[in-house]
Parts: C-alpha cells; sequence; structure tokens
C-alpha cells in the first residue's frame, strides 16, 4: 500500500531531525510569480514555493500550459521571475545545470559524438578525457554503432538519448528534462524510461523532470509534484514510496495503479479547467 | 557552496516601461546615428577636411534637390526610372510565377526548361543589354525588357523552391479532399509558396533597381541613373549625390511597401522570412 507522509516530515526524517545542521535545499523557489506580456497579460505562474533536495528526482505534472517549462527554464537560467526568486545552491566549479528538451535540439550539423563533446570542448576538457567520456556515454546510451552519423539519420529514441548523454557529459549538478520522451512512441518512451531509471541509479543527481504523464512521473520519481492550470499553482506533492533502485515493474503493481488514481483524481478537474 | 540567485531582473520589474524605452532608445540611434554622420561630414566639407568638389556638404546636396524638385527634372527622373520598373517588375513577375509553377508541377516541362534555364540564370543580365539595343534599339523597351528578365530569374527560381518545400502532408490533405486544379492552386498552393515569394520580390527588387539605373548609365537620357552618369561627366557632384539618395529612397520606399504587403498577406510566414522580406 502506497503510505504517504507530508514531505515535510520526511525531510526532517532524512536529515536526522532538528540535530542535523540545517542543510539549504539544493533548489529554493521561493514566492514565484511569473506574468508574460508588456503589461503582465499573461498569467503563467503564481506564488509558487517549491523546495528540491540534493539527489531528489522530482516530477513535475500538470495541464499543459500551466506553467511546467517556466518553471523550470527559470531554474535553468533561461526564464527570470517577475517577482519572487528562484535559489540555487551550486557546490562545484562546473555546470550546475543541463536541460534536455523535448525536441532534442542537438545540433544537425554535428555528428553524435560531436554533440556529445561539444560541451567538453569548448569548456576545455583535455582532448583524451573527452574522447573517453564521450566513448563513454555513448556505449551506456547504446549509441557506439553511430558516433560519427548524423542526427537527420537517426530515429527520435536516439536523437533523444545523444540529448540526454550531451546533457550528463557535463556532470551537472542538476539535470532539468522538459518532456523530453512526449515526442516518442509508446515502446520507444518506455525504453527511455527504464535507462532513465538506471543511470539516474549510478549518480543520483538532482534532477527536475517535467512530464504530462502522471505515470511516467510516479515511474521515475521520489516526489511528484502536481501543479494547477493557469495560473499555475503547486497543488500536490506526493511522495513516491517505491524503493530505490526502482524497477520498471513496479509498474504493473497495485500499489502503482492506486497512487496513479488518487493523483489524477486531484488532476482531473485542473485538466478539465486548463481546456475550457 | 555558493548560492546562485534567479531574481526579476528590470525588464521583469516593469515590462511596458521596458519595452517603451528600447523602442525610445531604437528610434534615437536609428535617427541620431545617420544624423551624426551628416553633421559630422557637413563640418568636414565646411572645414576643408574633405574636398568638397567630391563631397560636397549634405546642406550644398540639399539644395540642389530642392532646384531640381523646383525645376521638375527630378520628378521626371524618378518617374522615367519607377515607370520602367514597375512595368518591368510586373512583366517578369508573371512570366517568373508562371514558369515556376509550371516547372514545379510539371516534370515533363521541369525536364525540358530547367537545365537551360539554369544555365543562363548566372549570366548577368545587363550583359544582354547590347543585344536588346541591337534589336529594339534605342528607348525605353530594352530598359523594360532587361528588368523584366532580372526578375523573372529570380521569381522563377524562387517559385520552383517553394513549391519543392511543400510539405507532403498539405498536399496530402487536399489530396485527401478532393481540392484540385485552380482550388488546389488558390488554397493550397499559393498560401503555402507566399511567405517564401515574398522573399524572392524583395530580392528581385534590388536586382531590378540595380538593372535600372545600369540600363540608364550607357542608354537613354532620362531617368535617375542617367542623371547621376550624366552627372558624373559634367563634373557635378552635387546633382549625382542627389540622384544617389533618390535612388536608395526608391528603394527603401519600395521595399517598405512590399514588406506591408507581406504583413498583411501572408502573416503566417515564420518570423525568419518575415524579417528576411522586410
Ligand atoms: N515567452 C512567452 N511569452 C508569452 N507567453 C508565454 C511565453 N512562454 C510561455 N507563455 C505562456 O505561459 C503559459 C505557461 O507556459 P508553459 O510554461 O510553456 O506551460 P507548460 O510547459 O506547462 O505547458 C502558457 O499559457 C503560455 O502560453
Ligand atoms: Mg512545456
Amino acid at each position: 500500500m502506497a503510505t504517504r507522509q507530508p514531505v515535510s516530515t520526511a525531510l526532517a526524517a532524512e536529515y536526522g531531525g532538528l540535530d542535523a545542521a540545517p542543510r539549504p535545499p539544493k533548489i529554493s523557489v521561493e514566492a514565484v510569480t511569473k506574468l508574460y506580456g508588456r503589461k503582465g497579460e499573461v498569467r503563467a505562474l503564481e506564488n509558487v514555493d517549491l523546495e528540491i533536495n540534493e539527489g531528489e528526482f522530482v516530477c513535475l505534472v500538470g495541464p499543459s500550459g500551466c506553467g511546467k517549462s517556466t518553471l523550470l527554464r527559470m531554474i535553468a537560467d533561461l526564464h527570470y521571475p517577475t517577482s519572487g526568486s528562484v535559489k540555487i545552491q551550486a557546490s562545484g566549479p562546473g555546470l550546475t545545470t543541463a536541460m534536455v528538451f523535448q525536441n532534442y535540439s542537438i545540433f544537425p550539423w554535428k555528428t553524435v559524438a560531436e554533440n556529445i563533446g561539444l560541451p567538453l570542448e569548448v569548456n576545455g576538457t583535455p582532448k583524451a578525457e573527452r574522447v573517453d567520456r564521450v566513448a563513454a556515454l555513448m556505449d551506456r546510451m547504446n549509441l557506439s554503432d553511430f558516433a560519427d552519423a548524423l542526427p537527420s539519420a537517426l530515429s527520435g529514441g536516439m536523437a533523444q538519448r545523444v540529448s540526454i548523454a550531451r546533457a550528463l557529459a557535463v556532470q551537472p549538478e542538476i539535470l532539468l528534462m522538459d518532456e523530453p520522451f512526449a515526442a516518442l512512441d509508446a515502446q520507444m518512451r518506455r525504453i527511455l524510461q527504464d535507462e532513465l531509471l538506471s543511470i539516474w541509479q549510478e549518480d543520483q543527481r538532482t534532477v527536475v523532470f517535467v512530464t504530462h504523464s502522471l505515470e511516467e512521473a510516479i515511474l521515475l520519481g521520489d516526489r511528484v509534484v502536481v501543479m494547477s492550470a493557469r495560473p499555475g499553482k503547486i497543488i500536490g506533492d506526493y511522495r513516491i514510496p517505491f524503493e530505490r533502485p526502482r524497477r520498471p515493474e513496479v509498474r504493473g503493481t497495485k500499489e502503482f495503479a492506486e497512487l496513479e488514481q488518487e493523483i489524477w483524481s486531484q488532476m482531473r478537474g485542473e485538466v478539465e479547467r486548463a481546456n475550457k | 557552496m555558493k548560492t546562485i540567485a534567479i531574481e526579476p531582473r528590470p525588464i521583469e520589474l516593469d515590462p511596458d516601461g521596458f519595452a517603451r524605452r528600447r523602442k525610445r532608445n531604437n528610434v534615437i540611434l536609428g535617427l541620431g546615428t545617420p544624423l551624426m554622420l551628416l553633421l559630422l561630414w557637413e563640418v568636414s566639407a565646411r572645414v576643408g577636411i574633405v574636398d568638397a568638389r567630391f563631397f560636397p556638404a549634405p546642406t550644398t546636396i540639399f539644395e540642389e534637390a530642392g532646384k531640381m524638385v523646383a525645376s521638375g527634372l527630378l520628378f521626371s527622373d524618378v518617374w522615367a526610372t519607377l515607370r520602367a520598373l514597375l512595368i518591368g517588375y510586373a512583366l517578369g513577375f508573371i512570366a517568373g510565377v508562371a514558369t515556376g509553377t509550371l516547372l514545379g508541377l510539371s516534370r515533363v516541362a521541369r525536364a525540358a526548361l530547367e537545365p537551360m534555364l539554369s544555365a543562363i540564370y548566372t549570366i548577368p543580365k545587363l550583359a544582354i543589354l547590347p543585344l536588346l539595343l541591337l534589336i529594339f534599339g534605342l528607348g525605353e523597351l530594352p530598359k523594360i525588357l532587361l528588368i523584366a528578365l532580372g526578375v523573372f530569374f529570380v521569381i522563377w527560381v524562387t517559385v520552383l523552391e517553394a513549391i519543392e518545400d511543400i510539405q507532403p502532408t498539405y498536399t496530402e490533405a487536399a489530396h485527401i479532399f478532393h481540392i484540385n486544379g485552380i482550388q488546389r492552386f488558390r488554397h493550397i498552393l499559393l498560401p503555402a509558396i507566399l511567405p517564401m515569394l515574398f522573399t524572392g520580390i524583395r530580392i528581385a527588387l534590388g536586382t531590378s533597381v540595380l538593372i535600372a539605373v545600369g540600363t540608364e548609365f550607357v542608354s537613354g537620357d532620362e531617368g535617375i541613373g542617367y542623371r547621376i552618369w550624366h552627372s558624373w561627366s559634367l563634373f557635378q557632384a552635387d546633382q549625382m549625390y542627389v540622384g544617389i539618395v533618390t535612388v536608395a529612397l526608391l528603394g527603401f520606399l519600395l521595399t517598405a511597401v512590399v514588406k506591408f504587403l507581406a504583413s498583411k498577406l501572408a502573416p503566417w510566414a515564420p518570423r525568419e522570412t518575415r524579417r528576411a522580406a522586410s
């Protein structure tokens, strides 16, 4: 049975209660409101608070147009809030965030290996190390046979693997993913979900993953954050109880179905409201 | 551990004011830069830093323009050039659209004509002027025909490429719903190629002005090109500058018309096409 506990208690437990030194969350979204347009006529986000801890895999779900991408892009430093702030704790000198986009955004004029190696090339990683890292990633993502292929020769699933490998190549502290699998067919989506589960297990990096698929969110996430229809607000924050390393078979369990039903019953009204 | 704070920038705090200030600054820069340069020129010409025989002061040029307007010379020159441009452009455009469409839709026409047309494409149109003069004699006709030729080549290539680029799903949908013949041209083909066509129209505009002026340099006794060339042989730099500025303005105005038409007739055009047509 899916036991759900309020996130705050869960966090307190994780850090050994009040005795542990308070550690600021990796990402802290504080009272963020985002309006678009010269007169602020589009209210995308309203007073959003969200804390994400180091090593947490958080999935953002909500009806389309509710501001998920907007929130993610603010964390990526691509968009800026109208009021409020996003604070990120950066611990190393390297890249803090890297993003995987829905439509891949890999460069059609570079081969698979060149696409993955580009961020390393520009940040001055020595060639030998770069080649090793790119080779390892291509091996990990089953891309080795396509090292010298141009993206136009790749299927959607392959292209998205390149995009993920490119993001992982820079070893970002936070991996941001905006509906990365939405354009793939159902089988390919499943395969990449399973791969992402095992990739995450290896280094347990902080991930913020936007999706409109509840099933995907529950399968992948430690937390599922539910947003309301526009203007986006956070209306639910569910801790996913399934153990790590998480096996893809959890999809078929009764607990999974019940949890999906529970979250869906809350989301449904919002999705309907968004389409009115 | 370093905290990165992503906070509102000035543009988020006051987007409306920011947009207004940016617009105002753009106007100031857009008008101010040429004004400053003109002022610099004026001063240089007066003080004698530049030779006023070759670079007469802007105010002198402006005075000359006033005289040419008063005498009616400028108007008749502009009209001579504009008339040839409009007639030549219209002829070349119609022929270009017809040919491009034919080549785009008929495999046979394409096989028969495209290699030849492509081979001729790179011939500088002005190189044919002597031949046209030989056949048609002096007068307006060679000028009009040459302009038409220049426009024709840009337009048919654009139309052909645009037709080839049409997404198959559009033509497939047309097929499914039995949209054929002239209906197909009107509802599918024409709107589909329109954004690219406007890019072609814009490029052809530049070509046509170039050909008009070039033709007037060497033949005829009116038009802005004639005036510029004539001023050189008479050593009248003032008049020459008036001619150059007038051509520039003419090109600018015609481009503005095309830009306006593009925004009205093809509002669905992707932004880069619209910019190319602007
Ligand atoms: N650059 C922009 N300018 C104006 N409105 C925007 C812009 N980006 C997004 N929006 C609007 O903000 C709302 C939220 O968009 P988005 O974050 O993309 O939603 P989601 O990713 O949840 O589908 C939508 O209504 C969208 O139309
Ligand atoms: Mg989105």
